[in-house]
């Protein structure tokens, strides 16, 4: 399942779009452009996103501007790498931008290897944040698939108790949490404690992510 | 040198010269001709007549006494004696009677003739005064002309100064949005660049994207290179230099100027010039104007609440030449701020200078055009100006 990232050039410019296009498209990036954010909201990328992406985004731009695109991934919960490349760009605003984690903030005209090694670096995030999607979905699936007393037992067993501590708090016999936590184990497709406790982390971090949304 | 005698003085003595002169005179006619001496008495008061004339009252009462020591003295028996000989009493005291008398009237008719004299003088003098005070007026006159000259050739050199230094101001103004338009051209080149020497090198290489990139470098170069040429006739120091102008293409020249600006505010343009009578005009400073009322509008169309247009018409004016309207759908300006509008340093942006309008009104006032608003609201303003259409008497060379 390893999709290469592609990169989202979004530029009012025609000129500085094409420009981009090719040059990114020679480096051997798979590159689609978009003239406007708006344009880019309503693209296959955030309606169903398939593949891991990275943004390269103007700032001023009609509509929308870079900075009301970054604000509203960040309100839909769509985590993507963005690499800013502006006309005129000054400190606070570089700022802002990397307190919202962007990849970089790179100003016009800008040397080929900056751009390439900042879209190599957000490309390498766009992946990174992919796959934790990917997995956190699979996980969350996973999960779904529990009952809930097999819910009840993974929990305690993530906290660290014995068999016999859970099988008393949960008033059931020893085998029978036995039972479960095979259930658990092979449901949540994990083949060790460590790995239950990492997906169980994984998902507690998403629900408060949820919880904070 | 010899310091002058008191003028009282040379009068006494010349009372005295003549009453003894007199006296001798007298003595000579005697002398030769043997006549008694009373008839002779008439000499003296010729003398104290004479004396009153020359020195007025006091030598005249001196030539008296005088006159009277002597007649007594060398004339009335015994004679080189002073004597009371009763029987010329009445003579001898209608001698002094008259001499007085005669002495005061000489001195009095002396007097006025003075008085007259002094007024005349009095009157010469005054002309004199007044001929001067005049050629002193008439000086000042033509200095202060010289001075006026020298103010309104400076006034010239300074308006000429005020409309380099308000191109400036339009441009600096302006230069965050002029920059970009070089800019963004300059990133593409350098992108396409980039992207050709990839796709040569790349294997296999592919020739038809290393064209196209190097296709979109010359394009963008040209792009550029245009921005930088309008740029550099806005800020270059030129003398006023009017031409026959069209003015359809200074307004096309401005919009690659503002063309940036205009897309990224999603604004939109409609340029639609009739056909007009070609007008004598100063190129650049006209697209001085032009630019100055486009930002302007550009300024006032920042809100988003509705689709903005800016239109630029023109049509030939009723009174003959053309009539240039700038319509956008902008803020507007107030109605106390209408009449003041196009006054130097008044601004009703916070951050202007208050020079945009000011200068555009200079410029157009200076080819012989007017300048208005024609009506503004909230829901837009169109401001209008006029340029006569036969050539107007030429600027003085150096006024830019």
């Amino acid at each position: 399942m390893e999709i290469e990232p592609i990169l989202i050039i979004i530029d009012d410019d025609l000129a500085v779009r094409e420009g981009l296009d090719s040059l990114l498209r020679a480096a051997g990036q798979a590159v689609v452009t978009y003239s406007s954010a708006s344009e880019f909201l309503t693209s296959e990328y955030i309606t169903v996103p398939s593949r891991p992406v990275c943004i390269l985004l103007d700032i001023r731009m009609p509509g929308l501007s870079g900075f009301d695109l970054q604000a509203e991934l960040i309100a839909r919960n769509h985590k993507l790498p963005i690499v800013f490349l502006t006309g005129h760009g000054d400190i606070p605003m570089a700022v802002a931008a990397m307190k919202k984690d962007a990849i970089s903030f790179l100003t016009k005209p800008v040397r080929e290897n900056e751009l390439l090694e900042a879209v190599r670096t957000g490309c390498e995030v766009g992946r990174r944040w992919w796959l934790e999607t990917q997995i956190l979905k699979t996980k969350q699936q996973d999960y779904q698939t529990l009952t809930a007393r097999e819910r009840e037992v993974m929990e305690e067993v993530v906290a660290g108790h014995p068999n016999k501590q859970i099988a008393a708090s949960l008033g059931i016999t020893e085998i029978t949490v036995k039972v479960h936590r095979g259930q658990v184990m092979r449901k949540m497709k994990v083949n060790s404690l460590a790995e239950l406790v990492r997906a169980a982390t994984l998902l507690s971090a998403s629900k408060d992510d949820n919880l904070l949304n | 040198m010899i310091t002058p005698l008191p003028d009282s003085f040379r009068r006494y003595a010349a009372a005295i010269a003549i009453v003894v002169g007199a006296f001798f005179l007298k003595l000579l006619i005697q002398e030769f001709t043997g006549i008694n001496h009373h008839p002779l008495l008439v000499l003296e008061f010729a003398a104290v007549i004479a004396s009153a004339w020359v020195g007025g009252l006091g030598p005249g009462i001196l030539a008296v006494a005088l006159s009277t020591f002597l007649v007594d003295y060398l004339f009335i028996p015994p004679r080189y004696a002073f004597n009371g000989d009763i029987r010329v009493l009445p003579w001898f005291i209608e001698f002094i009677g008259c001499a007085i008398v005669g002495a005061f009237l000489s001195a009095r008719q002396r007097e006025a003739r003075e008085a007259l004299q002094k007024a005349h003088d009095d009157l010469e003098e005054k002309v004199h005064q007044r001929t001067r005070e005049l050629e002193k007026v008439n000086a000042k006159l033509s200095s202060e002309a010289i001075e006026r000259e020298r103010a309104e050739e400076a006034l010239h050199q300074l308006s000429a100064e005020h409309a380099r230094v308000s191109r400036l101001t339009t441009m600096g103004e302006f230069v965050a949005s002029i920059s970009h338009e070089i800019t963004q051209p300059l990133a593409s080149i350098e992108a396409n660049a980039s992207a050709s020497l990839r796709w040569l090198s790349n294997n296999p290489s592919n020739r038809a994207e290393a064209e196209a990139a190097i296709l979109r470098i010359l394009r963008d170069g040209h792009h550029a290179r245009e921005i930088v040429e309008q740029i550099r006739s806005l800020l270059r120091k030129t003398d006023s230099q009017r031409r026959i102008m069209d003015i359809g293409a200074a307004v096309h020249e401005m919009l690659p100027l503002i063309d940036g600006e205009l897309k990224r505010r999603g604004i939109t343009v409609q340029i639609a010039m009739s056909k007009t009578p070609p007008v004598m005009a100063d190129r650049i400073e006209f697209q001085q104007v032009m630019l100055n009322l486009a930002l302007n509008s550009l300024e006032a169309m920042q809100t988003i609440d509705r689709k903005h247009q800016l239109s630029i018409r023109s049509q030939p004016a009723p009174s003959g030449g053309i009539l240039v309207m700038f319509e956008d759908t902008g803020c507007g300006v107030g109605p106390n701020q209408v009449d003041r509008i196009f006054d130097p340093l008044f601004s009703t942006k916070s951050s202007g200078m208050g020079l945009g309008l000011s200068i555009c009104r200079s410029i157009i006032e200076r080819h012989g055009g007017k300048i208005w608003i024609h009506q503004s609201s909230p829901e837009g303003t169109v401001i209008h100006f006029t340029l006569p259409a036969t050539a107007v008497p030429a600027g003085r060379p150096g006024v830019g």
